[in-house]
């Protein structure tokens, strides 16, 4: 491999020519252009060449993937979108995002490109490293994309496959072994359209050394008038003893989508907690695979979604045991108004080493209206015969006992709903510990949630 | 004009009739104590009359302080004073119990066009009333209901009441569920509660509630219709006969 790595014209200075005049005859499938320059170190080409035959022999998923059965595509082939240029922001552009607010090191994202003037690591810590790139990635990043379960992951994960063909920005966060970085570190990713719709490929590396610690809060969204399609990667590498804590806050437009996937491979004794938050956007997938590599690793993956008339959230997470004496624990609640759409997917492999497995799993969605639908589907794949495996999965409405006992209390229909979502949702906020983000999670969540209560219930 | 006059009221559940021309009328400054065996209506009577949906009401009225209440939304017959001590209180995780009773507090004040309350004046009054009711602050701050005891349930249904200061109190089988000091103590809440503007509709199975609230008239609901109203002598009587003799000849085929 690596030798047939292909070429094709137009990679840098066709960038914003349409989506279908840049494509060669041979019809590749959409959005794999444009390749970056042949002047990459081998490891990398060989990488992209890989990735680029799973795309491109795999195509944009179709509902005839197992994998995307319930999650349709199709409008994002049809949707004219071409490659994001590399656009700038100024300060007014970045506070009409909806971005968390709190107080933290932030780095800024457009379309990939790391923004500086916009970027504030003045409070930075000692020991850790943040580093954009913006043409290809530095070598830094080399045993991340490299290991073993994060580059066989490619062969599961095609729209993870077309960002490692493509992707030539975004960030490197390593901290150096043994140090525990207190203040979490705030990534702002967004995406903007200027010229029509456009797409965009950004890369997150986080990788962090032997025993170090960091709390990682990213707000991803959307910004222009035209409709934005992220297919964003996070590899995610943590050593033995690592803990890695992310915090994301999904927020599109609602003509925007967003395929978000997480890579993370976890060695001895390390500790991934991932709580994501979609509300917003017409197709958001925050796809998580986490694979337990060493003894005693711990992955934490959760979500609160909300889901309106002309949204689709799906959440596919995928847990994969591969060392013994490893716990996962998957848990995940919706809410769905109008006919908005959510998809449920929840694998936990259990490997033939993986004795002493704990792996659970639990999935809660409430509708509030008849029209909205969820689909769900749990997966246990065990091949050893020392594991403790759950999962549960339950959907349901608002409780009218429960409302006409806090309406016979002098509430009115409209607020007992919101105080009946928002009891739906506190236990999921529990585990952040860091109070200024708390307080912007819950603020984050009210407003979605009044805006899909009113809309249920127009006053 | 009494607090509470209700007309001729026929009530179904699924199309099955419950009520079936049910008068009654609940003066202030009075305790109206209703009895009657299971099935005889009770628990539709208070429903009905707090705005449960899930009732249909298909003939009379129900009329608070004169106004014709019938179709009413539960949360305006609380805002105008009416309040339903629930026989089950409904558990409601993840819902504060202190701050739940703050916004319906607010709630209330806000219907009548008052500001909100000063945090210090509703503490005031929430601990004044946990004391006299013997609740322990660990659980105002628990969810509401979640977890609470049967005796517990109560308590704070009646320790709701005491805070949202109503004009009419359905009280639905207060004493199912508690033992007999719980009862006391919830019994001595009810009673600080009587007073000359207050009216009281007090459901109950059995005399023993009505040995510590004591009623000023006594009904006998069987089949959908009061059978019969007198002093609290009717309740001793009942007592010893049992409900065989106020059993209308139709309904006891």
């Amino acid at each position: 491999m690596g030798t047939s790595f292909p070429l094709r014209q137009g990679s840098k200075s066709d960038m914003t020519s349409p989506a279908h005049s840049s494509r060669s005859a041979e019809a590749l499938p959409p959005f794999l252009y444009p390749l970056p320059a042949d002047t990459e170190p081998d490891w990398l080409k060989d990488l992209r060449a890989r990735a680029f035959d799973i795309y491109h022999a795999h195509g944009l998923p179709t509902r005839r993937h197992e994998a995307w059965r319930y999650t349709d595509l199709s409008f994002l082939a049809e949707t004219p979108f071409t490659p994001s240029p590399s656009v700038t922001l100024d300060r007014n552009g970045l506070e009409s995002a909806e971005i968390l607010s709190f107080s933290a090191p932030r780095i800024v994202l457009v379309n990939g490109h790391f923004c500086e003037h916009l970027s504030n690591l003045s409070a930075l810590e000692l020991g850790i490293s943040i580093q954009g790139f913006d043409a290809s990635p530095p070598d830094s990043v080399r045993s991340a994309l490299e290991r073993g379960s994060l580059s066989r992951a490619l062969d599961t994960f095609p729209m993870a496959a077309l960002n490692t063909a493509l992707f030539q920005s975004g960030l490197v966060i390593t901290v150096e072994p043994g140090v525990a970085i207190r203040t979490p570190i705030h990534v702002v990713s967004l995406a903007l359209s200027s010229h029509g719709p456009h797409f965009s490929v950004p890369r997150i590396v986080v990788h962090l050394q032997k025993g170090a610690s960091l709390s990682l809060v990213e707000s991803l969204g959307s910004l222009g008038a035209e409709p934005t399609f992220a297919n964003s990667v996070t590899s995610v590498l943590l050593d033995e003893g690592a803990h890695l804590s992310t915090t994301r806050l999904v927020r599109e437009r609602p003509d925007s989508s967003r395929i978000e996937t997480t890579l993370a491979d976890l060695g001895p004794d390390a500790r991934y907690d991932n709580l994501t938050l979609v509300f917003g956007g017409r197709l958001v997938r925050n796809e998580v695979y986490a694979t337990l590599n060493g003894a005693g690793a711990h992955a934490e993956v959760r979500g609160i979604y909300g889901a309106r008339t002309g949204e689709h959230v799906d959440n596919t997470i995928f847990v994969d045991h591969v060392a013994p004496q490893a716990t996962s624990g998957q848990l995940f609640k919706g809410v769905l108004g109008g006919t908005g759409r959510a998809v449920f997917q929840g694998r936990i492999n259990v490997g033939r080493g993986a004795s002493g497995t704990d792996g659970q799993q639990l999935h809660k969605a409430m509708l509030l209206s008849r029209g909205a639908e969820v689909d769900i589907k749990p997966e246990l794949y065990i091949y050893n015969d020392d594991v403790a495996c759950s999962h549960g999965a339950t959907v349901g409405e608002l409780d009218e006992d429960a409302l006409f006992y806090l309406q016979s209390r002098g509430l009115t229909r409209e607020v007992a709903r919101s105080l009946l979502v928002e009891a739906f949702l506190s236990d999921m906020l529990e585990v952040v510990s860091h109070a200024p983000l708390r307080e912007a999670l819950e603020s984050s969540i009210n407003t979605w949630k009044q805006d899909v209560l009113s809309a249920e219930h127009p006053s | 004009m009494a607090l509470l006059e209700i007309e001729n009221l026929h009530a179904s559940i699924d199309d099955k009739p419950i009520l079936k021309g049910l008068t009654l009328a609940v003066e202030a400054g009075k305790v109206h104590a209703i009895m009657g065996p299971n099935g005889s209506g009770k628990s539709t009577l208070s429903a009905v009359i707090a705005g449960r949906p899930g009732y249909r009401i298909t003939e009379g009225t129900i009329r608070y302080r004169g106004e014709d209440i019938t179709g009413m939304d539960p949360e305006k017959r609380a805002q105008a004073g009416i309040f339903l001590s629930f026989q089950h209180p409904v558990e409601i995780p993840g819902v504060a119990f202190t701050t739940f009773l703050k916004s319906a507090i607010n709630a209330q004040r806000k219907a009548r066009g008052e500001g909100e309350i000063e945090i210090t004046e509703f503490l005031k009054k929430i601990k004044q009333a946990a004391r006299d009711l013997e609740i322990p602050d660990a659980m105002l701050k628990r969810a509401l209901n979640t977890g609470f005891s049967g005796g517990e349930k109560k308590r704070a249904e009646v320790l709701q009441m005491t805070v949202l200061e109503p004009t009419l109190m359905i009280l639905d089988e207060l004493d199912s569920g508690l033992d007999i000091d719980a009862l006391r103590i919830a019994a001595e809440g009810v009673n600080r509660l009587r007073s000359p503007e207050r009216g009281f509709l007090c459901i109950t199975h059995y005399q023993r509630l009505l040995d510590l609230i004591v009623p000023d008239v006594v009904h006998i609901l069987v089949d959908g219709r009061i059978q019969r109203t007198g002093d609290p002598s009717l309740a001793l009587e009942l007592e010893e006969r049992g409900y065989g003799d106020f059993i209308p000849a139709q309904a006891g085929q």
